[in-house]
């Protein structure tokens, strides 16, 4: 059967606490994923207090602020803080999201951070997404040409058939909706996800690409399509608001229409 | 570093299986079919409640009234089929064991059909 639990080793048990600066004006607790492959042990909740009259707006501020004044050996990924980039994916109060575009204030109370469920941890906040680079590739992201371009300019395409891959080509491929897929978390090894799927149904779409016929045969496949369910855990997770769901159901469409 | 559930991308080494959208559209249809054939079914057999044995041979003894219900047992048994085999490649592993099982389960549609057809025409030729 597949593994529906974490192993008793991988279970987060509760780790240190570090308290609020005194006279901390505005108090919030945010608990924080921890491991460490060095020590070894299972991974720990640690929980840091910080005032957030101190502290910038966005969950990566807080972040930042635990890693610069708290505790320096907080891992995580980051880079744009201005949700383009795609490194700050992580799971905060049990959704995925980017930390850089989420708002303290959006939450209630404490403020739970743990890595991208079902992969891998390798520090942290930071998990191995080698399965999911490579499941890019298998779709081949690139316009692919049969005939020759025109001697005198670029492929140009009409604007119409450039609004075709609006909601498809924004994609930042920070992994939030592949590993919200409970499909992707059963069958990692064979199906796509969400994110590798949007990104082939982008390239399908688009009017100067003449490999569509190869790209539908490559997806023909019970595990790598076909283990989609519409379960819309996708669509609901990604941050850029697009619709993975709607892209799947899209190749799902045009293979029907193929075959009828 | 492996994954969790499967480890390694046996995905991008395998050549796709390419009859996936047959499975895709036929549970499609094989669902529109028995959304048609169901509430009929449920219609005509309530509207039976009190039918005695011999009455209901005589109503599966119609050519139309036979010729529903067969076809509301192959449409019903391909749809099971087809959902078991979802449910299995879901969630059972080695992928050998979910091959068998696969097998395991269409065979016994087929018996399954069989047998449901085999006994309508049975009584079919029973009337004549
Ligand atoms: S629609 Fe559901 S099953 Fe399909 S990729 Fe999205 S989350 Fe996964
Ligand atoms: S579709 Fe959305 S959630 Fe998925 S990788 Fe792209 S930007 Fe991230
Ligand atoms: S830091 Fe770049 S998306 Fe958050």
């Amino acid at each position: 059967m597949v593994q529906f639990r974490l192993p008793r080793e991988a279970r987060p048990v509760t780790g240190r606490e570090h308290a609020a600066p005194e006279r901390a004006a505005r108090p919030r607790r945010f608990v924080v994923y921890r491991f460490d492959p060095d020590t070894g042990g299972p991974p720990r909740l640690d929980t840091f207090v910080l005032d957030l009259d101190d502290c910038g707006p966005m969950v990566l501020d807080a972040l930042l602020k635990i890693k610069n004044e708290m505790d320096a050996t907080l891992s995580f990924r980051r880079s744009c803080r201005e949700g383009i980039c795609g490194s700050c994916a992580m799971n905060i109060n049990g959704r995925n999201t980017l930390a850089c575009t989420r708002r303290i204030d959006a939450y209630p109370g404490e403020i739970r951070v743990l890595p991208l469920p079902h992969r891998p941890v390798i520090r942290d906040l930071i998990t191995d997404l080698s399965q999911f680079y490579r499941q890019y590739a298998v779709v081949e992201p690139w316009l692919q040409e049969r005939t020759p371009p025109p001697p005198d300019r670029e492929r140009l395409q009409r604007p119409a058939d450039r609004a075709r891959l609006v909601g498809l080509e924004e994609c930042i491929l920070c992994a939030c909706c592949s590993t919200s897929c409970p499909s992707y978390w059963w069958n990692e090894a064979r199906f796509l996800g969400p994110a590798a799927l949007l990104a082939a149904y982008r390239w399908i779409e688009d009017s100067r690409d003449e490999a569509t016929a190869q790209r539908l045969d490559a997806l023909d496949d019970a595990y790598r399509l076909y283990r989609c369910h519409t379960i819309m855990n996708c669509t609901e997770a990604c941050p850029k608001g697009l619709d993975p769901a709607r892209a799947i159901a899209g190749v799902k469409r045009l293979l029907a229409l193929r075959k009828l | 570093m492996d994954g969790v559930n499967g480890g390694e991308d046996v995905g991008a080494r395998l050549a796709p299986s390419r009859a996936a959208v047959s499975h895709w559209l036929g549970q499609r249809l094989s669902a529109a079919l028995l959304l048609v054939l169901v509430p009929w079914l449920m219609f005509s057999l309530g509207s039976a409640g009190g039918m005695e044995l011999d009455d209901l041979r005589q109503w599966i003894g119609r050519p139309s009234h036979a010729l529903g219900l067969a076809l509301f047992f192959l449409a019903a048994w391909y749809h099971a089929a087809l959902g078991l085999e979802v449910v299995v490649q879901d969630y059972v592993r080695p992928e050998s064991l979910s091959a068998v099982l696969v097998l395991g389960v269409r065979l016994a549609a087929v018996v399954g059909a069989v047998a449901a057809v085999g006994a309508v025409i049975w009584i079919v030729a029973g009337m004549q």
